[in-house]
């Protein structure tokens, strides 16, 4: 039955424990149509355990599932029919070449003519860069190139879902560059769902962002929404002068969240938190310039990068643990 | 990007959802890689190289003082025909089961184990018919590289030095009885590295099966019923392996051996299927 929303992936209290260990706990999950989503967290957080679960590879402990409205578990080749999928570290027939992969892979979803079908594998092939690779077996290749194979044989069926397992972990920057620049392409054929802990390429090419942490969701939203979400608007300022006349001043204000000076040579350099971007844009400027003996040298409006808001979630302090 | 509207797309297959490609590429693995000239070759050089040797060789040297040459219940010499065709089973029925059992075991455990298995399960495929492939594809790939090869050399190998042709339907039986004994030992094989993940075991119990039947049948007679050792070996000094009484026309006591070969074989894939439905990745 297919779902009549707009919503790809819905989640609800999905969870899995291995043996003693909960790898993933109740998670909620919304991926909507057409996006980019970008599934975050530290090793061992539940991002690999996810797609699993959504792919049938593995059974939910708790809670269920749904792609495309077909539930996880119950129709699971009927959701596999409209995905494509990367794993985090893609194993193929080392006998066979990147063509065979594709045929082979290209014949699970469809049946027509030889040459049609032949032209969709070729066009394949040309997007990811291996078309002088083609007819070489598998066993030679590169790790980047597997990468690249990986990402062929993910979409050469045009998904109308694509998974992707940390899809540019073990590419060059080049080949980083080259894959996100993909998926953006694909963006509007398909959805996209990838798990990285590349925060670049998240802030780059995703429009949405999971985060999630110790097999817990820390935070789903809009990546613009996350980064300008509360307490998370910065403000810079330069100044040369008293510091304490405009401190008092600053910190006075109720919309001002939390203030950060250094000083050196008679110059300061501050960094001002704020809860209330439009008053902080009318008002913060002013404020500075009326303190008296102060000079503006500089301000500007930032925003945390999304490293920091991730550091913040996930509190730095368990990467590497499973 | 063209669209998917020039394909047709494949449909909901059930249980065998996506065994023809499967089937393929299991193929492509058995007919397209050096695999089976290899295994032809190393069956061939086993089976009929120690057939020759008996045959072809071994009468031509005196026998040493005080060692009898190979002889019939009966205590009369053995006619090479019969010699040839009983050494033949004996030894391809033994060397060519822990060959298939060593066989066996990678075809399933490698896949789980490299990561191949998950990375076909994640396209639109079902368990069952990832098994099925496997033990069609391998079954024919058995039957060619290990008993027809074989088996029609050591015709040709017994009609040249024994100067006897053995009636055609009636060999081909035998050599029908091996193949099921050799599929017998796959699926054993196949089922149980999807119960585990050990290689240890999916060789270690076929092969203590094969080379500890005349244990078995010493121990508990009835057992040879169910396992298909008496196909191609005698269980007992006045019964010859029942493939060679096909050939030399003589009575088949009972056909309980092949029957409970051929119920194992499909007990064994149906566990196989059901233990894999269940294994996570």
């Amino acid at each position: 039955m297919k779902n009549t929303t707009d919503l790809v992936i819905e989640t609800h209290g999905l969870s899995k424990a291995y043996k003693n260990v909960q790898a993933l706990k109740s998670l909620d999950l919304k991926v909507a149509k057409h996006s980019i989503f970008g599934f975050l967290g530290p090793n061992g957080a539940g991002k690999t355990t996810t797609i699993k679960l959504l792919l049938g590879l593995a059974r939910p402990s708790g809670g269920n599932g749904s792609i495309f409205g077909y539930d996880i578990q119950r129709q699971s080749v009927e959701i596999r029919q409209r995905v494509g999928y990367l794993a985090q570290d893609p194993r193929y027939y080392e006998s066979m070449t990147t063509r065979e992969t594709l045929r082979f892979t290209l014949g699970f979803f469809f049946k027509g003519p030889k040459n049609k079908m032949e032209e969709r594998i070729e066009e394949t092939i040309e997007l990811v860069g291996l078309a002088d690779k083609a007819d070489r077996p598998i066993r030679g290749f590169s790790g980047g190139e597997r990468q690249r194979l990986g990402i062929a044989q993910a979409q050469v069926n045009y998904p109308d879902l694509l998974i992707l397992d940390e899809p540019a972990a073990s590419l060059d920057p080049m080949g980083r560059h080259d894959v996100l620049e993909v998926m953006e392409r694909l963006r509007k054929y398909t959805t996209i769902f990838y798990s990285t802990h590349i925060l670049d390429d998240v802030q780059r090419v995703s429009d949405t962002v999971c985060i999630l942490n110790r097999g817990e969701l820390a935070a789903e939203a809009p990546i613009q929404e996350l980064l300008a979400s509360s307490g998370n608007v910065l403000f810079r300022l330069q100044t040369r002068g008293d510091i304490q006349q405009i401190r008092s001043l600053i910190t006075n204000q109720t919309w001002v969240t939390a203030v950060q000076v250094e000083q050196s040579d008679g110059r300061a350099d501050w960094q001002i938190n704020v809860s209330n971007l439009d008053i902080a844009e009318d008002q913060l400027l002013g404020l500075a310039m009326s303190a008296p003996g102060v000079k503006v040298t500089g301000f500007g409006q930032s925003k945390y990068d999304l490293e920091e808001v991730f550091m913040n979630l996930v509190g730095g302090n368990n990467h590497g643990k499973q | 990007m063209a669209s998917n509207n020039e394909f047709q797309l494949i449909g909901n297959q059930g249980r065998l959802q996506g065994f023809t490609n499967l089937l393929g590429k299991e193929n492509h693995l058995w007919w397209r890689t050096s695999r089976w000239w290899l295994q032809t070759l190393i069956f061939l050089a086993i089976s009929n190289g120690i057939l020759f040797m008996v045959i072809g060789i071994a009468p031509k040297m005196e026998n040493p003082p005080g060692q009898a040459s190979n002889t019939q219940a009966d205590g009369s010499a053995q006619p090479l025909d019969i010699l040839g065709l009983t050494v033949f089973l004996k030894i391809a029925g033994i060397a060519t089961a822990i060959g298939v059992a060593v066989l066996a075991q990678d075809t399933l455990i490698g896949e789980k184990q490299s990561g191949t298995a998950a990375w076909v399960l994640s396209k639109p495929v079902s368990r069952s018919a990832l098994i099925l492939s496997k033990v069609i594809s391998n079954s024919l790939g058995i039957l060619i590289t290990m008993v027809i090869v074989p088996g029609a050399i050591a015709y040709l190998i017994i009609y040249f030095i024994a100067g006897n042709a053995f009636p055609i339907l009636p060999y081909a039986g035998a050599l029908g009885m091996f193949f099921v004994s050799l599929v017998f030992w796959l699926t054993l094989a196949i089922m149980l590295s999807s119960l585990s993940n050990t290689r240890g075991l999916a060789i270690g119990l076929p092969l203590f099966l094969i080379l500890g039947f005349i244990i078995f049948v010493e121990v508990a007679p009835w057992t040879a019923d169910f396992m298909p050792w008496s196909l191609t070996n005698a269980v007992s000094a006045t019964q010859p392996a029942m493939a060679v009484s096909l050939v030399l026309g003589q009575p088949i006591p009972t056909l309980m051996p092949l029957i409970g070969s051929l119920v194992g074989c499909l007990i064994f894939t149906m566990v196989a299927i059901w233990r894999f439905q269940k294994e996570e990745f």
